[in-house]
């Protein structure tokens, strides 16, 4: 017998087996593959037998897509399905960046606003504030005052994203508040922060594995607007904004110069978005107890 | 008698200020209204009252899962009314709390034997093996089986629930047990089981229970003494057969005759009283009983009666039952009265 | 006089889970016009859902409704749903637990009762109206004209069950059936619920099935009672009777089992409890359901379902040791 007093908490039922998950959600199945095949892509660009992703060559400009270039190559001659699975790296970088920073910090908020009532007006006035910043405008003056790159798109993103998350934290913590067994834990001499690790945060996991996947996605798609802008990744970096606005000029001779990296952006999203929706349902202690035994 | 009483409620009050408009004054709830009892240790108090007379107010301030507006709460002499939660801590290993709900006060994601050792984890009073040798052993107390102990509460029967509820409250050795309404969520059958368990613990262990409900017969059948309270105030409290035999307050009396009896025979002719418990926002003036009571009379409009003791330990406010000692009249007037 | 309400072996499954759940499983009664039937139980014994059965409340789909209900004449198993729809409401009343859920929070009181009288449409709008404030002052509540104009959150726990009961009166029904109408009120004002039931079921001569758990209750308002365990009903007859000499072991532990008010033999005495808990409706015991938690349990109460038999007049009980002296 192991006293989970002080191991570490568990969800109410046992997780689901993986098989029993993809045959009750093929559309999250779905969308995870598709996410986990981008991913290793990126990842592993580097040792995969791919074409120079930067290498120029004037000879091959523009060629549509063949056995040699499955995506073709653009104005500059470069392999375009080289480019697309590394330019997944930024997109990864970016969404799960965005996605962490974001829910760790608004963790932090949305737990001091729920669980410190005097500072809940303030705290949640100023997150009011911060989430009217349009993050494509704070990307463009962070830039201007910046170089441009990576880190700077990371912070451009998250800021506007952090109150979302401090909004789900925060309901999380009012919601339990109010439950018998807070008070009863009280009662029983639970200190504060082993309240928080063992009462209220667990109840918040689940709402905010859900949120980051969205912010996750939405990440991806600003990043891409942003390079295509030219406010976003240097454009010695492939990214599949940056390639788009390439492709731009060549859509009527070439489409697959922007199309392709389109397409890809457009399923990765459309899969992280699938994900979520799935791990909503999965997640949701409702749907987990009526799983599990009664 | 040298040793200070387990506890000493003192002109216990608290009132929650509502919302206000943009104008006009706050209004205040009057939950609680100056509640004074003293408990002695290894007895029961029941405190009874209808819906809104203030009985778990006064359970959850002692316990200070709330904070009075004012008054003392003095327990073995140590006043923990407005005490910080840091300074309370060491105080709650002699005051604990059984809730109502037996579903919403367990934490559905732990497991059983998490929950009842998570007092002894907070205190530092056992680990390791002597924590799950501790917690078998309360599991055992409360009836509980020992392959019971890695369950999470949702497995558990609404009975079961208490009694995981009772062993985390007795987990700390406490000397008081607040008892809000613990068996009122319970199946007939069952709250039986849960009474007796009350009683066997007390036997064994010398607890005292503070037993708030609203079930009078289960308060007859458990307490030593019993307080009967009323929007806010304690109206009598009286050893339990002085209670139950010679009531004397009009609310007592109307709250005894309400009970339907499981007896066909004894069909009593009712004598009801109308109305229902007024707001507490905006009490009666005088006597808060005046509003519903059958032997009002115009200065119970007026002036509010104090709790006066017509018995070695029964003390009744009213002006007509317990009338001032010092007036001839009040005393005529209370003999007229029955 | 003939039965107001026949109810003969009325059965209703559900599928849940993969377990065919036996809600109600052949349950029986009459009530005649005027007649006050109270059914007892604890939760989940079956109560609620033979009421709502009878009523087809029950949702077609899941669960599967057998029996003959015979009301005022009419077969209701075989009624269409829009003759359905006239008996509930109209010859049928009901009342719930909770008051608040089932008054409509929008609407004013008035409105709500003008409404369910005009249902039948033999009411103009200002006779409706003279109506509502005449069901009003019959459930006592004061100032009827003005009262009609408030919404349900105007008024308290037991004025609200009033206005519900005005409501389930609107169109003179011959039967109200009660499903636990006090259980969420304060004891004062429970009194005051019943004795109101009792006095219009005096004036109007409705027919009332009051369910509930509290045996208290039972021995005030009703002259006879049902006592079901487990979807079954085990134990039938007068209240004086029921109560004077229970004969099932069920019965009469749940008599024990609650403390009695005034009663100083039992003061801080241990209660008689019944052991165990109400068996699950997936693991039914075979034989009679009170078995495993019974004190005189033996091995033909185990290995069948005990005959329903009469006991003297009018007292019926299912148990192979009904007949015998009482034990405890």
């Amino acid at each position: 017998m192991t006293l989970a007093a002080t191991s570490p908490v568990t969800p109410p039922s046992a997780p689901p087996r993986l098989r029993g998950v993809f045959a009750r959600h093929p559309v999250a199945a779905a969308g995870s593959i598709y996410i986990a095949l981008v991913a290793i892509g990126a990842l592993a660009a580097p040792f995969l037998p791919l074409q120079d992703p930067i290498a120029m060559s004037p000879i091959d400009r523009l060629k549509p897509p063949s056995l040699e270039h499955f995506f073709g190559t653009d104005s500059f001659g470069r392999d375009v399905f080289s480019r697309a699975v590394h330019g997944g790296r930024v997109s990864l970088v970016v969404g799960l960046g965005v996605a962490l920073v974001s829910t760790m910090i608004g963790l932090v908020v949305g737990v001091l606003s729920g669980f410190y009532r005097r500072a809940d007006a303030v705290v949640m006035r100023i997150m009011d504030a911060v989430m009217s910043i349009p993050s494509i405008l704070l990307a463009i003056a962070l830039v201007t005052i910046n170089k441009p790159g990576v880190l700077t798109i990371i912070i451009s993103i998250t800021v506007p994203e952090i109150p979302r998350v401090t909004r789900v934290v925060r309901s999380v913590v009012l919601t339990v508040r109010e439950q018998t067994y807070i008070e009863a834990a009280v009662a029983v001499g639970t200190r504060p922060l082993k309240m928080l690790a063992r009462h209220v945060l667990p109840n918040a996991v689940a709402p905010l594995i859900v949120q980051a996947t969205f912010i996750c996605a939405l990440a991806v798609i600003i990043e891409a607007s942003l390079s295509f802008l030219g406010a976003g990744t240097p454009a010695e970096i492939p990214s599949w904004g940056n390639m788009m606005a390439g492709g731009r000029t060549f859509i009527r001779n070439a489409p697959w110069v922007l199309l392709c990296p389109g397409l890809m952006l457009g399923f990765t999203v459309l899969s992280i978005n699938m994900l979520g929706d799935g791990l909503r349902d999965l997640l949701d202690p409702r749907m987990s107890r009526a799983a599990g035994p009664v | 008698m040298t040793e200070a009483p387990l506890l000493e409620v003192e002109n216990l009050v608290k009132h929650y200020a509502l919302s206000r408009g943009w104008f006009g004054a706050p209004r205040v709830v009057h939950a609680v209204d100056g509640v004074s009892f003293n408990m002695e240790r290894g007895e029961t108090l029941g405190l009874v009252g209808e819906s809104g007379c203030g009985k778990s107010t006064v359970a959850r301030c002692i316990v200070r899962l709330i904070e009075p507006t004012s008054g003392s709460i003095k327990v073995n002499g140590r006043d923990v009314a407005h005490l910080a939660e840091r300074d309370m801590r060491p105080m709650r290993r002699d005051l604990q709390i059984v809730f109502q709900d037996p579903f919403s006060s367990l934490n559905p994601r732990h497991r059983a034997g998490a929950i009842v050792a998570e007092p002894l984890v907070n205190f530092g009073l056992a680990e390791g093996a002597e924590l799950e040798r501790r917690v078998a052993e309360l599991f055992e107390r409360v009836g509980l089986r020992k392959d019971q102990l890695n369950n999470r509460p949702h497995e558990f029967s609404g009975g079961q629930r208490q009694r995981l509820g009772i062993a985390r409250a007795l987990a700390v050795n406490p000397a008081l047990i607040v008892c809000d309404e613990p068996v009122s969520a319970l199946d007939v059958s069952i709250q039986a089981q849960v009474i007796n368990l009350l009683g066997d613990l007390q036997r064994d262990l010398g607890l005292a229970y503070l037993f708030v409900a609203h079930d009078l017969a289960v308060v007859e059948h458990i307490s030593h003494r019993v307080a009967v309270m009323y929007l806010g105030e304690i109206v009598e409290i009286a050893p339990r057969d002085d209670l139950f035999d010679a009531p004397q307050h009009p609310y007592t009396e109307a709250l005894l005759a309400a009970v339907p009896s499981p007896d066909p025979r004894n069909k009593r002719k009712r004598r009801l009283i109308e109305g229902e418990v007024p707001s507490p926002i905006s009490p009666p003036a005088g006597c808060r009983f005046h509003t519903r009571c059958p032997i009002a009379e115009a200065r119970c409009k007026l002036e509010a009666p104090r709790l006066r003791a017509i018995a070695p330990g029964h003390e009744v406010a009213c002006h007509l039952r317990a009338p001032r000692i010092s007036g001839k009249s009040a005393k005529l007037n209370a003999e007229t009265a029955r | 006089m003939s039965a107001l309400l026949e109810v003969a072996n009325l059965s209703t499954h559900f599928h849940s889970g993969g377990h065919l759940v036996r809600a109600v499983d052949g349950v029986s009664f009459t009530l005649d016009a005027g007649g006050v039937l109270g059914i007892v139980g604890e939760s989940g014994c079956g109560k609620s859902v033979a009421a709502m059965s009878i009523l087809r409340l029950i949702d077609g789909k899941p669960g599967v409704v057998a029996g003959d209900i015979q009301f005022d004449g009419q077969d209701l198993r075989v009624l269409d749903e829009s003759g359905m729809r006239k008996v509930r409401g109209g010859k049928i009343g009901m009342i719930f637990q909770e008051p608040m859920t089932s008054l409509n929070p929008v609407l004013t009181v008035g409105r709500q009762i003008t409404e369910a009288i005009r249902l039948d449409g033999s009411f103009s709008n200002a006779e409706a109206r003279d109506r509502a404030v005449e069901l009003l002052r019959l459930v006592r509540i004061a100032e009827a004209e003005k009262r009609l104009d408030d919404y349900p959150h105007h008024f308290s726990g037991g004025m609200r069950q009033r206005v519900m009961i005005a409501l389930a009166l609107s169109r003179s029904p011959k039967l109200l059936i009660a499903d636990e109408p006090t259980t969420a009120l304060d004891v004062t004002v429970q009194a005051q619920i019943l004795d109101l039931l009792l006095d219009l079921r005096d004036r109007l001569g409705m027919a009332i099935i009051l369910i509930t758990h509290d045996l208290g209750v039972v021995a005030e308002t009703c002259e006879r009672a049902l006592v079901m365990y487990a979807g079954r009903k085990i134990e039938e007859a007068s209240v004086a009777d029921l109560f004077a000499s229970p004969l099932h072991p069920y019965t009469r532990g749940l008599m024990n089992s609650v403390p009695r008010l005034g009663d100083e033999t039992s003061r801080r005495r241990r209660l008689l409890e019944i052991p165990g808990v109400v068996p699950s409706p997936a693991a039914m015991p075979s034989g009679c359901r009170f078995a495993p938690r019974c004190r005189l349990a033996e091995d033909r109460c185990r290995a069948a379902y005990p005959q329903w038999r009469a006991y003297g007049a009018g007292h019926f009980a299912a148990c192979w040791r009904a007949g015998e002296a009482p034990h405890d």
